[in-house]
C-alpha cells in the first residue's frame, strides 16, 4: 500500500514536471484524495493538536471552511485508527503534502493532502527528538533537540545529514538561500543560527534575545519572539525585527505568537499578571513602512479570544483570513475562532484536540 | 426485631452482596467495656464514631495481597494511583480528597514528605506488617498526635511486635519469596528477649525484580505485544526495635529504619518511542522514640520525638539536556517531636491536649534553589463524651507554619483553626447497631514543591481547604451459630475541597494556583461475615463498594465544569473469600474498578475502560515441633491475565505468580 502510493506519488510528480520552488505552499498536486477512506474537498483546512504531554493524544483535525465542519482525528480515520502519538510539535504543508513533527513519539510523518500517512522518519536517541520544519527545493530541515538542524529527503524523508546549531534549537525560517533557527537552550542560549543551504555543513551565530521561541519571514524580513530572560528573571516576551545586513535585532514590540499576511507582521500577546485571568492584545507592523498599528486586526473579538490562553494565530495564505487557536490544556478540548481577513468574526468550532498548536490551507 | 429489620433493609437495598475489609480490633478501651449478648467484641469498624477499616496479617497473608497499596486498594472510599510495576510509584487518596490530605503512619508515627506532599506506600514491604487501617477523619483514641488529626484521613501501618514461644527469648523468622518478573526476597527477623522488661528485634530485606512483563499496546489497525523497559528495582531494608518496660509500667519504643532503593522509571508508555532512561535512586533513615505512661486513672501521657533523612537522585539521560543528562539530587529532613497529655476527670468525660513541633527542611542540587525550612506548630484539644449510648468527640487543631528561604520571595506565615466533631448513638445496648456522623475540617500547607519549585512554583500559594460531612450506620452481630460475625457498615459522605493546589497552565509555563473547587458526594459500604462450614472448617467473606460522585466545580464556563473527576470511578468495589481448611487455607480476591476518564474532561476519548482483577492463593503451615514452624504459601495474580490500566499509559502487569516459604523457630 504504502509503497504503491509512494509509487503513484513519484509518477505524479514526473508527470507535472514539478520543479520545486521557494513557495511554501505549492497547491499543485490535484490527487490528494488517492488511497483516502474519506474523501475531502479541495478547499481544506487542518489543525494539528498538540495533545496532553505523554497522553499520546495528539492528532490532526480536517476543518471544511466552506461548511464549517469538523472531522477530528482525521489521520486515524485514514490510517486504519492508527493513533499520531504523543506531543504534536508542528505542522508544514509543502508540495500538496502535510508534514507533522511529534516532539514526543519522536518523528516526522508526510502525508497526503487528505491526511494519508505516506513516509515516516523515527529520530534515533542521539539524533534527539524533533521540535520543527521547514521544507525547501525537495527538503525538509527539522530542528532537533540535540542541537541540530536535520536535512530529509521531502519525498521519502530518508534522514540526509546534520548540522550543529545552539542548544535546543526551535523554530526555523527560509530566506534567500540560508536557513534561520533560534536556539532557546531552555533559557541559556540567546543565538539565531544560520546555515547556508547549498553548504550545509556549519552554522554561523549572531547574538538575538535570551531564550527565543520563534521565528517568521515577512515579505523578506525577519521576526524573532522569545520569553527574553531566563528563569527567574522575569520574562519580558520581546518581538524582534532581525536586519540582515547588519546582523542586529530591534525590538517592535511584546508578544507571544505570530503570523504574516502579505506585508504584515500580526502579533498576539497573550499576558497574565495572576497566573489565572489573561488578556490577549493584537497588533499589527507593516513591513514596507516599517509602521506598527496598535488597532487590534481583530474587530469584534469574542471575550473567549480576548480573554483566553491563546495558543496559535494562523493566516490562511490564499484569502488572508485569520484563526485565533485558545487552549484549554487538559481541562478541554481547544477552540478555534475564525476572523475575515478584515478582521470581521466568522465563527468558531472545537479543534477535535487538546491545545491547538497549527494549521495548514489548501 | 431490628436485627431483622435491618438485614431485610440491606437485603432490599442489594448492599448484602456488597461486602468489607473489617478486622476486628481488640485494644480500645471502648471495646472492652462493650458487653454483648454473646461476649462478643464488636470490630472497631463498627464501634468507631468516624469511619476506620482495618486488615490484619492473617488475612493479609490468607489472600496473599503482595503489597501495602495492594490491601489499601481493598478499603471502601480509598483511591491508588498505581503507576504499575514493583517499583511503580503508589499514592493513597482517600475519598478523593487527594493524596495530600492522606497521612501515612508508620508504628504511631506520622511519615511526612513535605517536598512532594503525598507518600509512596509502594517502599513498605507487607512482610512485616501486623495490621493496616484507614481512618476517615480520626481514630478514637484521646493519645494521638496532634498530627494524626491534622488530616482528612489516615493510613496506619503497623508492624509486627516480638513474640517469643514459650520458655524461649529468641525466635528467628527466615523468609524467602519469588515469583514473575524476576522478583526474589530474602528476608530475616531475629527477636531478642533480652530481659523480662525488655525486647530486641532486628530485620533486614532485600528484593530485586528487573520488572520486565509483557503487555498490549492497541494502536487501530495493530495490536501488539511490548514489553515494559526499564522498570528494574533493587532495595533493602532494615530495621530495628526496641521495647522496655520501666519499672513504674511506663513503656518506651525505640525503633531505627532503613531504606535505600535504585529503580528504573519506565515512565508511560509513549508510541513510537520505547526510549526510557530515567532513574532514581532513594535513602531513607528514620529513628523514632515512643514513650507512654500512665500516672493514674485519670491521667496519661504519651511523648514521642522523630528525626528522618530523605535523599533521592533522578537522572535523566536524553541529548536534549545540555551535558546529555539532567542530575536532580533532593535531600529532605525532618526533626519533629510530639506530646499528648489525657485527662479523664469523670466517667463520662475525658480531655487531651497534643502539641506537636516539627522542623522540615529541603536542600538540592538547582541553581538559585531556596532552601527553604519550615517550622510547623500544630496544636489539639480534644474532648470526649460518653453518655448511655451516646458518644460525642470533638477536636481543635491550631496549626502555625512560617517558611526561611534562602534567596527568592518568602510565603506569609499561615494560621488556622480546623474543627472537628463526631456523635455517634447506639440506640440498644443489646445490639451493637450504631448511628454515626461526622464533621471534619481540615486543610493542607502548600508542600515545598507547591510553593518554590523551579518555574512552576508560586509563594502566593494559600493552604488548601477540605471540609468532610459523614453519616452512617454500622451493625454488627451474631445472628445465627453458624454465621460467627457479621459486621455491615454503611456510610454517605458529602466532600468539598476548595482553594485547591492545582498546576495551572499560563503563558507557556505552568504556575501552581489556588485555583480548584471539588465536590464529592460518596457513600461507602463495607460487609464482613466469617461463617462455620464445619469442624475445622471456616470462611470469612468481605466486600466493600463505593460510589463517588467527584465533580469540578472549578470554573463554570470551563469544558469539565461539573465532570468527574479524572481517574476517580463513580462505581468500584471488591470481595474476597478465605476458605480456611485443616489442610490448605485458600483465598480468592476479586476487585472491579468502573469506567474512568484520565483527563478533565468526561468524552468518550479520554475514557479508561472498566476491569476486574481476580487473584488467588494457596497456603499451609506445618508445625515442626519445639516451636518451629513452616509456613508456604502460592499466590496468582491477575488470574485471567487481563490487561488494564490504572494511570493511562502505565500498563498494569497481567497474570503473575509468587511463592514463599517462612521458616520460624
Amino acid at each position: 500500500m504504502k509503497l504503491r502510493s509512494l509509487f503513484l506519488s513519484a509518477l505524479c510528480l514526473m508527470a507535472t514536471g514539478a520543479v520545486f520552488t521557494a513557495c511554501e505552499d505549492d497547491d499543485d498536486n490535484e490527487n490528494w484524495n488517492e488511497n483516502a477512506e474519506i474523501i475531502l474537498p479541495k478547499q481544506r483546512a487542518f489543525v494539528l493538536n498538540e495533545g496532553i504531554y505523554g497522553m499520546n493524544n495528539a492528532n490532526v483535525s480536517f476543518y471544511n471552511p466552506a461548511t464549517g465542519e469538523v472531522t477530528a482525528d482525521i489521520y486515524a480515520k485514514q490510517n486504519g485508527g492508527l493513533k499520531l502519538g504523543d506531543t504534536a510539535q508542528d505542522m508544514i504543508s509543502y508540495n500538496g503534502d502535510i508534514y507533522v513533527v511529534m516532539n514526543g513519539s519522536s518523528y516526522i510523518t508526510r502525508l497526503s493532502g487528505a491526511g494519508v500517512e505516506l513516509a515516516r522518519y523515527e529520530f534515533t536517541e542521539t539524533q534527539g527528538q524533533p521540535r520543527y520544519a521547514v521544507a525547501e527545493d525537495g527538503k525538509v530541515y527539522v530542528t532537533l533537540y540535540s542541537g541540530n538542524v536535520a536535512r530529509l529527503d521531502a519525498k521519502t524523508l530518508e534522514f540526509e545529514k546534520m548540522v550543529a546549531v545552539g542548544n535546543n534549537p526551535e523554530q526555523l525560517v527560509e530566506e534567500d538561500g540560508k536557513l534561520y533557527v533560534v536556539n532557546s537552550g531552555w533559557g541559556y542560549d540567546n543565538r539565531l543560527s544560520i546555515i547556508d543551504l547549498q553548504r550545509f555543513d556549519s552554522a554561523q551565530h549572531v547574538e538575538i534575545m535570551t531564550n527565543p521561541q520563534r521565528i517568521i519571514e515577512v515579505d523578506d524580513h525577519i521576526f524573532i519572539q522569545g520569553y527574553g530572560a531566563a528563569y527567574p528573571d522575569p520574562y519580558t516576551y520581546p518581538v524582534q525585527l532581525y536586519d540582515r545586513v547588519t546582523k542586529t535585532v530591534s525590538t517592535i514590540g511584546q508578544g507571544t505568537h505570530m503570523a504574516e499576511y502579505g506585508d504584515k507582521l500580526y502579533v498576539a500577546y497573550c499576558s497574565t499578571a495572576d497566573w489565572v485571568n489573561y488578556t490577549t492584545t493584537f497588533y499589527t507592523y507593516n513591513v514596507r513602512t516599517g509602521q506598527k498599528s496598535e488597532t487590534s486586526f481583530l474587530k469584534d473579538a469574542p471575550a473567549e479570544v480576548t480573554a483566553g490562553n491563546v495558543y496559535m494565530l494562523e493566516v490562511n495564505p490564499e484569502n488572508g483570513e485569520i484563526y485565533v487557536g485558545i487552549t484549554h490544556y487538559a481541562a478541554g478540548e481547544g477552540d478555534i475562532y475564525r476572523f475575515k481577513a478584515d478582521g470581521t468574526f466568522l465563527g468558531s468550532f472545537e479543534s477535535g484536540g487538546q491545545s491547538p498548536n497549527a494549521m495548514v490551507f489548501f | 426485631m431490628s436485627v431483622r429489620y435491618v438485614l431485610n433493609l440491606l437485603v432490599l437495598s442489594g448492599l448484602l452482596n456488597i461486602p468489607v475489609c473489617a478486622q476486628s480490633v481488640a485494644d480500645t478501651l471502648h471495646a472492652i467495656d462493650e458487653v454483648t449478648v454473646e461476649a462478643r467484641r464488636t470490630p472497631l469498624s463498627v464501634a468507631s464514631a468516624a469511619p476506620v477499616q482495618s486488615v490484619g496479617r492473617d488475612r493479609l497473608e490468607a489472600l496473599g495481597l503482595q503489597s501495602v497499596a495492594d490491601a489499601v486498594k481493598r478499603f471502601a472510599g480509598a483511591t491508588v494511583r498505581d503507576y504499575g510495576g514493583i517499583g511503580g510509584l503508589k499514592t493513597v487518596s482517600v475519598r478523593s480528597l487527594g493524596a495530600a490530605h492522606t497521612a501515612v503512619s508508620y508504628d504511631g508515627v506520622t511519615v511526612s514528605n513535605t517536598q512532594a506532599g503525598q507518600i509512596d506506600i509502594g517502599r513498605f514491604a507487607l512482610d512485616n506488617v501486623e495490621q493496616l487501617s484507614l481512618a476517615v477523619g480520626q481514630g478514637n483514641d484521646l493519645l494521638q498526635s496532634a498530627r494524626a488529626y491534622a488530616s482528612a484521613g489516615i493510613l496506619s501501618i503497623r508492624t509486627q511486635q516480638p513474640t517469643f514461644a514459650d520458655g524461649r527469648d529468641e525466635a528467628w523468622h527466615v523468609r524467602l519469596s519469588g515469583g514473575s518478573f524476576g522478583y526474589i526476597t530474602p528476608s530475616l527477623r531475629y527477636a531478642r528477649k533480652v530481659s523480662s522488661r525488655t525486647s530486641l528485634m532486628l530485620e533486614g530485606d532485600y528484593m530485586r525484580a528487573d520488572g520486565i512483563y509483557p503487555f498490549t499496546l492497541d494502536n487501530g489497525r495493530t495490536e501488539s505485544i511490548e514489553r515494559r523497559r526499564n522498570s528494574d528495582i533493587y532495595s533493602w531494608h532494615a530495621e530495628g526495635n526496641l521495647h522496655h518496660t520501666f519499672r513504674d509500667g511506663s513503656h518506651l519504643v525505640g525503633k531505627g529504619y532503613f531504606y535505600k532503593s535504585e529503580r528504573g522509571l519506565p515512565g508511560s508508555v509513549v508510541l513510537y518511542n520505547p526510549t526510557a532512561r530515567q532513574r532514581l535512586w532513594d535513602e531513607n533513615f528514620f529513628t523514632q522514640l515512643t514513650y507512654d505512661k500512665h500516672f493514674s486513672h485519670q491521667w496519661q501521657m504519651r511523648a514521642l520525638a522523630k528525626y528522618n533523612h530523605a535523599w533521592n537522585r533522578y537522572e535523566d539521560t536524553n541529548v536534549k539536556y545540555a551535558g546529555g543528562r539532567q542530575v536532580d539530587v533532593h535531600r529532605q529532613d525532618e526533626y519533629y517531636a510530639s506530646a499528648t497529655v489525657r485527662w479523664i476527670p469523670a466517667h463520662w468525660l475525658s480531655l487531651s491536649l497534643a502539641e506537636d513541633g516539627f522542623v522540615n527542611t529541603l536542600r538540592n542540587n538547582i541553581d538559585d534553589s531556596p532552601n527553604p525550612v519550615r517550622l510547623t506548630s500544630l496544636t489539639a484539644l480534644n474532648a470526649a463524651i460518653r453518655y448511655g449510648g451516646w458518644n460525642l468527640t470533638g477536636s481543635l487543631v491550631a496549626t502555625l507554619t512560617t517558611d526561611r528561604v534562602r534567596s527568592g520571595k518568602r510565603p506569609a506565615d499561615r494560621r488556622h483553626l480546623s474543627p472537628s466533631v463526631s456523635l455517634s448513638w447506639r440506640p440498644w445496648e443489646s445490639e451493637a447497631l450504631y448511628l454515626r456522623t461526622l464533621y471534619k475540617n481540615t486543610f493542607r500547607v502548600p508542600t515545598f514543591n507547591d510553593l518554590y519549585y523551579r518555574r512552576s512554583g508560586n509563594t502566593a500559594l494559600r493552604p488548601e481547604d477540605a471540609e468532610e460531612f459523614n453519616v452512617g450506620l454500622t451493625w454488627s452481630a451474631r445472628p445465627w451459630r453458624w454465621l460467627r460475625n457479621l459486621s455491615l457498615t454503611v456510610d454517605a459522605y458529602y466532600n468539598k475541597v476548595e482553594d485547591k493546589i492545582v498546576a495551572f497552565p499560563s503563558v507557556y509555563v505552568w504556575r501552581m494556583a489556588n485555583y480548584g473547587e471539588v465536590e464529592i458526594h460518596g457513600v461507602d459500604a463495607t460487609l464482613a461475615a466469617t461463617i462455620a462450614l464445619a469442624r475445622g472448617w471456616e470462611a470469612e467473606l468481605t466486600g466493600a463498594y463505593t460510589f463517588q460522585q467527584a465533580l469540578d466545580l472549578t470554573n463554570p464556563q470551563a469544558k469539565n465544569y461539573r465532570d468527574q473527576l479524572p481517574y476517580t470511578p463513580r462505581h468500584s468495589g471488591n470481595a474476597s473469600a478465605v476458605v480456611k481448611t485443616p489442610w490448605l487455607s485458600v483465598g480468592y480476591t476479586l476487585m472491579a474498578v468502573g469506567k474512568r476518564y484520565f483527563m478533565d474532561q468526561n468524552i468518550s476519548a479520554n475514557e479508561i475502560a472498566a476491569y476486574v482483577e481476580h487473584g488467588i492463593s494457596l497456603s499451609r503451615s506445618f508445625p515442626l515441633g519445639k516451636g518451629c514452624s513452616l509456613h508456604l504459601q502460592a499466590d496468582v495474580q491477575n488470574l485471567t491475565d487481563r490487561q488494564y490500566e490504572v494511570i493511562k499509559y502505565y500498563p498494569m502487569p497481567g497474570r503473575s505468580w509468587r511463592v514463599g516459604a517462612t521458616v520460624s523457630f
